[in-house]
């Protein structure tokens, strides 16, 4: 069942949230202990606020299309008297006494929180195998990865553990999980969704945004994090669809690569064109990034790497070697990739001026092995941490299968057209039914 | 790769794009997209 169909069965008294949240509940129970996708789970507060949501229904009240449904947060979303650990030894025992506006404002909407998911430890990597709360498992084969850092919430919304969830997005960290898990993850526009309250890595990257199981869903889960009104238009018809003709089909998986281009086949058959580009420098735009993030995250987690609060002993191998070469950049480094990016973003400026989105495969290749996932981050963030330099709105989302695992592409439009983006993926996930 | 070898890389790289390309571009760090509303203002 889709958001919409639980948003609807909801308004016609078909069933109720509680029983929608005890059903989620009874799926974490189940399925939970292999996969690895919640850190903790608060079923007597959700069941609670389900209750009460209820209540207010029979009353007449109704807070629109979330009220009722049961969501779940990423660990680094801040969470009134609610464990927010970031998936961090360090944070282990953080109680917020504040909600982040996104958890404020789906309160609000009358998402009902089931719990918090598991992820990458301080959404610092892509795999989402946390050394101290264990490793987040693909449900479409649990000896892969779930992709991150948004993993757990990629798992839960694929699991059906609850209808959507946030996640955040520095380099990826929506739309790896996404493609490796079969959902939609969206990354807005910087700037549109609010990140008061949630844990920062890079502050000049960080996106947050949902994931859930189809675009509408997505959209609907936008809205409500965003506080506004998204009318999303299923169409393609008249749109110029930007294909690239270098990088993003550079060492490819073939059954990417031609999932990918049936897609854009499938673009045409709605009524849009395809133009073949030539993308700006994307391995400068890689570097930008990778230099800009290493110096954000270095300053951010300073105070417990060499500070006062030394915790290098309750770091994981992996965030801790990545958090010491960003202590090891020089400033001119950090300086020269922000000018940088000033230039990169007037160039894809220029670029989506002459076609309305951009088709890419999301990552080069299905979800790997969990035994072969050690130093695969910058092979797996090539196609999408660019894009959080830039700060337009991008999306993952399902467009095929190989071997039993979901391939993910990633359409991208321009700055705050997040609206028109999501109808085109809209269009093309109901013509592509998968 | 060692921490050092990574960080010369990128420093490499970035200083050879900078000196590419940016070589008069604007000392801001700040990442503004306005809105059509605000860039009609």
């Amino acid at each position: 069942m889709t958001l919409e169909e639980a948003t609807a069965a909801l308004a016609d008294r078909r069933v109720s949230s509680v029983e929608l949240t005890q059903a989620c509940l009874e799926r974490i129970e189940k399925r939970n202990p292999e996969l690895n996708a919640f850190i903790t789970v608060i079923a007597g507060e959700a069941l609670r606020f389900a209750e009460e949501m209820d209540r207010e229904r029979a009353d007449g009240v109704a807070r629109g299309p979330l009220h009722g449904i049961p969501i779940a947060h990423k660990d680094n979303v801040f969470t009134h008297e609610v464990k927010t650990t970031s998936g961090s030894k360090i944070f282990a025992d953080f109680e917020p006494s504040v909600d982040a506006e996104i958890a404020a404002r789906l309160e609000q909407a009358g998402a009902v929180l089931v719990g918090k998911t598991n992820m990458h430890e301080l959404a610092y990597g892509i795999t989402s195998l946390n050394p101290h709360y264990g490793p987040v498992r693909n449900p479409h084969d649990s000896a892969r990865i779930a992709g991150g850092s948004s993993g757990g919430s990629a798992v839960a919304v694929a699991d059906e553990m609850c209808f959507a969830a946030t996640g955040t997005d520095t380099g990826g960290s929506l739309r790896i999980p996404a493609s490796f898990c079969g959902v939609v993850g969206v990354k807005p526009t910087y700037g549109l969704v609010d990140r008061e309250g949630i844990q920062p890595l890079a502050f000049t990257l960080d996106h947050a945004g949902p994931l859930a199981r189809t675009v509408r869903d997505a959209a609907t889960m936008l809205a409500a994090m965003s506080g506004r009104e998204f009318e999303v238009e299923p169409s393609l018809a008249g749109r110029i669809v930007g294909l690239p003709e270098n990088f993003f089909f550079d060492d490819v998986d073939p059954d990417v690569s031609h999932a990918v281009k049936h897609a854009a086949d499938v673009c045409i058959r709605l009524g849009a064109h395809i133009e073949h580009v030539v993308m700006p420098d994307m391995e400068l735009l890689n570097v930008v990034s990778r230099t800009i993030t290493l110096a954000e995250a270095a300053a951010v987690f300073e105070p417990w790497v060499d500070g006062q609060a030394d915790r290098r002993a309750d770091i994981g191998e992996d965030v801790l070697a990545l958090l010491d070469q960003g202590r090891a950049l020089p400033a001119t480094a950090y300086v020269n990739a922000q000018r940088l990016r000033k230039e990169l973003i007037e160039n894809f400026r220029g670029l989506l001026e002459t076609v309305d989105f951009l088709l890419t495969p999301a990552t080069p290749a299905p979800a790997p092995l969990i035994t072969e996932a050690a130093d695969i981050r910058v092979a797996t963030t090539r196609f999408v941490r660019g894009f959080n330099v830039i700060g337009f709105p991008a999306i993952a989302m399902p467009c095929g299968r190989t071997a039993g695992l979901p391939i993910g592409m990633q359409l991208v439009g321009g700055p705050w057209r997040d609206a028109e983006l999501l109808g085109a993926a809209a269009a093309l996930e109901d013509e592509l039914a998968l | 790769m060692a921490e050092n070898d990574v960080v010369e890389k990128l420093c490499a790289e970035l200083a050879h794009a900078a000196a590419e390309l940016a070589p008069d571009a604007p000392m801001a760090i700040d990442l503004e997209l306005p809105e059509p509303e605000q860039e009609e203002q």
